[in-house]
């Protein structure tokens, strides 16, 4: 595959807006406060997979430049009063970017909500939640950008709904190198984004006890197998003075989950569940931050994936731990 | 292959009798995944005939591209 160049500093990406370019941006708020209006989305994010590997950069900016095939596009920002209309603004053939910023009200009401909203997976939906270097976690808000007027939001969600041609599709796909265990059965009676209490197979019990007791290491996720695909919920932390446990996405009310198998070795791991056909007709892609942290994904490669490094994956609904890619395919 | 081809009881098996298919295209198993849950808390006919008729919306909608040709062949049991 041929690699291509993904990052740009920011005078370079100016240049491509006025030239008419259509574009998905991820980099520093500082960054992307340079740039003119056009159209373009961006969110702020540092953290990168690039054609050289695993990369933090805060002066360029991750490019993503629509396809010659795209028939038409439209930006629009969102908030917690329309996101539920996500999937059904479109109309025509094609797949939606969305950017959300983390911590930001969107972002529970996507991370809870999103598989009930209405024509939910009638079309992708693919994305990311933005964030900040892990350095200015607390300090500094993540963001999200609408090219159209380029100011930073961090209480909305911005969405380019992407137009194709019919005789192509948009085919939306996940790497998860994490597998269930062979352990418990974990249930949950409320959906949320944190549980004090879980059913450990079919026994109610306060769960971060269960995890502290049976030394649970956090960094694995819970898995759940929706229907095949292998679906993670990431640990946030446990609180051991409330006895709560915080996840990076929701529990789900009726979802068993097991613990993940252990993984040695995630780059080798991931690279065998890599696309081998048609990998240039990867559009865009992201990767998860708990990915490139626990597995210290700088500096290497993932077979030629390249893509922001997010703070949660989005393939119609919010995902952990997990590579989420966009296909455009002839049908 | 067409979904109109797949009989009601034949959704209804899927949505509610246990047998899991290895569907291929990611928003089959989400929505699936989904309407699965709905039913597990309500099981009602209405319910159920709200849930094929989603299920059915679909497949129609998609049954021209390839994976989700694969997803009814499976299905189907070819």
């Amino acid at each position: 595959m041929m690699m291509k160049k993904v990052l740009y500093a920011p005078s370079e990406v100016a240049t491509m807006i006025a030239a008419g370019k259509t574009l998905i941006l991820a980099g520093e708020s500082k960054l992307l406060k340079q740039l003119p209006p056009g159209n373009w989305i961006g969110g702020t994010i540092p953290y990168f997979m690039t054609e050289s590997g695993g990369t933090i950069s805060q002066e360029q900016i991750y490019v993503t430049e629509l396809p010659a095939a795209v028939t038409d596009c439209a930006i629009k920002t969102y908030t917690t009063a329309n996101l539920a209309n996500v999937y059904q603004d479109p109309s025509s053939n094609g797949f939606s970017v969305i950017i959300i910023p983390s911590g930001s009200p969107v972002h529970v009401d996507f991370a809870l909500h999103a598989p009930g909203y209405d024509l939910f997976a009638t079309r992708p939906l693919v994305g990311w939640i933005s964030g900040t270097h892990l350095d200015d976690i607390g300090r500094v808000p993540p963001e999200v950008f609408c090219g159209l007027n380029p100011q930073p939001l961090t209480d909305a969600a911005v969405v380019m709904h992407v137009g194709l041609p019919d005789n192509t599709y948009a085919n939306l796909k996940i790497v998860n190198i994490f597998a269930p265990g062979t352990g418990d059965t974990i249930t949950f009676s409320a959906s949320g984004m944190s549980a004090t209490s879980a059913m450990i197979n079919g026994a109610k019990q306060n769960f971060a006890a269960y995890l502290q007791a049976n030394n649970i290491d956090t960094k694995m996720p819970l898995v759940a197998n929706y229907n095949g695909a292998m679906i993670n919920t990431s640990f946030q932390a446990v609180d051991p003075v409330t006895q709560t446990v915080k996840f990076y996405a929701p529990v789900f009310e009726g979802v068993e989950y097991k613990l993940a198998k252990p993984i040695t070795d995630y780059v080798n791991s991931f690279n065998r569940q890599l696309p081998r056909d048609d990998v240039d007709a990867i559009f865009f892609s992201c990767n998860c931050i708990l990915n490139f942290l626990y597995s210290d994904l700088e500096g290497k490669q993932t077979g030629g994936v390249t893509g922001p490094i997010t703070f949660g994956e989005i393939a119609y609904q919010l995902l952990n731990q997990t590579m989420v890619y966009l296909m455009i395919s002839k049908i | 292959l067409k979904a109109q081809d797949i009989s009601d009881s034949n959704w209804r098996n899927i949505l509610l009798n246990g047998r899991n298919y290895k569907f291929q295209f990611l928003a089959v198993q989400f929505l699936l995944t989904r309407l699965k849950q709905k039913l597990q808390k309500d099981s009602s006919p209405s319910q159920v005939t709200n849930c094929i008729n989603e299920i059915k919306f679909f497949f129609t909608k998609y049954e021209n591209l390839p994976p989700v040709q694969e997803d009814l062949k499976r299905i189907m049991g070819e």
